[in-house]
């Protein structure tokens, strides 16, 4: 069994990448809603996947995910984790009365938010990585949360937990965001961190 | 027979892969929140015991090594009769009762098969039940929905809740 080792600078490097990621997306968000925006991120985790859903908690409760597959040089998951009623203020308070459906608004808001994730992966570390059509699924947080899991723990014991507030306007929205990725795909990125960084 | 819980019923979740057994009648065995994953819990009416274990994928040969048996059906199954055993139970006497394995993510219509591990953890349950003679005696697999699994130590009794819906007995 090997374990993909992430020491405290390394793991610092990836909240760096993150932290940039997400003023990326506060701007952009900014812009679309025409609404002042924060993404905090208050805490990023790395540990073992399986461990993930007792570590989240309320494993009965009613959540909305968006998902998406990612593939190319990084083969895994992004999960946006949302109460299902956040999600549904969230898509209202986005969407400003607009007769838009939930599902749609909140979709681009998480597509933002990817893709500044994503851009700052191939910006900084020359990745290419595609991205799935986004997939709604509301239903038990762990019942969302084991599927997920249970593809990634074939290959991969570690996975990145990503806590994240995001204020649109004075409105606070608490989420999770689960970056999974398979055992190959997070030994590459460990690597470039390291070249790119001296880590 | 209640389903309410008392004060003095303590209850014991079980994680991805782990493996719970009890014979104090005020416990209560659960696994919050499956997904695809399945729990399949098991009763020896005439010793009292009781057991439940969270499955995660189908095949240990396919995954990589670990820890916990409990994680794969094919060797989730003899574990849980081992520890049954070792409370005091008869292989004779169990009763098998699981939930889950439901498809949460349709993938985009692509990685289709990736995405119905669901079916294939119920499949490879049945599977290793029947290499050792033995057979599920109720079950509540499939579909879209989450679903919690609970099986009540003081009798065996063994539900199934969904979101929004009453607890009901399986």
């Amino acid at each position: 069994m090997t374990q993909v080792l992430i020491n405290d600078m390394k793991l610092d490097a990836i909240k760096e990448l993150i932290n940039i990621s997400s003023g990326n997306a506060a701007t952009a968000l900014a812009q679309m809603t025409s609404k002042k925006v924060d993404l905090e991120v208050p805490s990023v985790k790395y540990m073992d996947i399986m461990k993930i859903p007792e570590e989240i908690g309320g494993l009965e409760d009613l959540m909305t995910c968006i998902a998406v597959i990612t593939e190319g040089d990084i083969n895994g998951f992004l999960v946006f984790i949302i109460d299902k009623e956040a999600y549904l203020k969230l898509a209202d308070v986005v969407s400003g009365g607009m007769n838009i459906s939930p599902e749609s608004v909140v979709a681009e808001v998480v597509n933002i938010i990817n893709g500044s994730y994503l851009s700052a992966l191939s910006e900084m570390l020359d990745f290419t990585i595609d991205v799935s059509p986004p997939e709604t699924i509301t239903s038990m947080m762990g019942a969302i949360l084991s599927t997920f899991v249970s593809q990634l723990s074939l290959t991969t014991e570690d996975g990145i937990l990503i806590s994240s507030n995001l204020y649109i306007g004075d409105t606070r929205f608490k989420g999770y965001q689960l970056f999974l990725m398979e055992e190959d795909s997070l030994i590459d990125l460990i690597k470039r961190l390291e070249d790119k960084y001296n880590l | 027979m209640s389903l309410l819980l008392n004060k003095k019923t303590i209850i014991l979740n079980a994680g991805m892969g782990d493996i719970i057994v009890s014979k104090e009648s005020s416990t209560l065995l659960a696994c919050p929140g499956l997904g695809s994953c399945i729990g399949l819990a098991a009763y020896d009416p005439k010793s009292g015991c009781t057991g439940l274990v969270h499955i995660v994928l189908p095949d240990s040969n396919k995954g990589r090594i670990t820890n916990k048996p409990g994680k794969f059906a094919d060797t989730a199954v003899p574990e849980l009769i081992k520890e049954m055993k070792a409370i005091g139970a008869q292989v004779n006497n169990l009763v098998f009762k699981a939930a889950g394995g439901a498809k949460m993510f349709s993938g985009g219509g692509k990685s289709s098969d990736v995405f119905n591990v669901g079916d294939r953890n119920f499949e490879a349950v049945k599977l290793a039940l029947k290499d050792l003679g033995l057979t599920l005696s109720k079950y509540e697999v499939g579909g879209t929905e989450g679903r919690t699994i609970r099986i009540y130590c003081s009798d065996g009794t063994v539900t199934v809740k969904k979101v929004n819906k009453a607890e009901v007995v399986l």
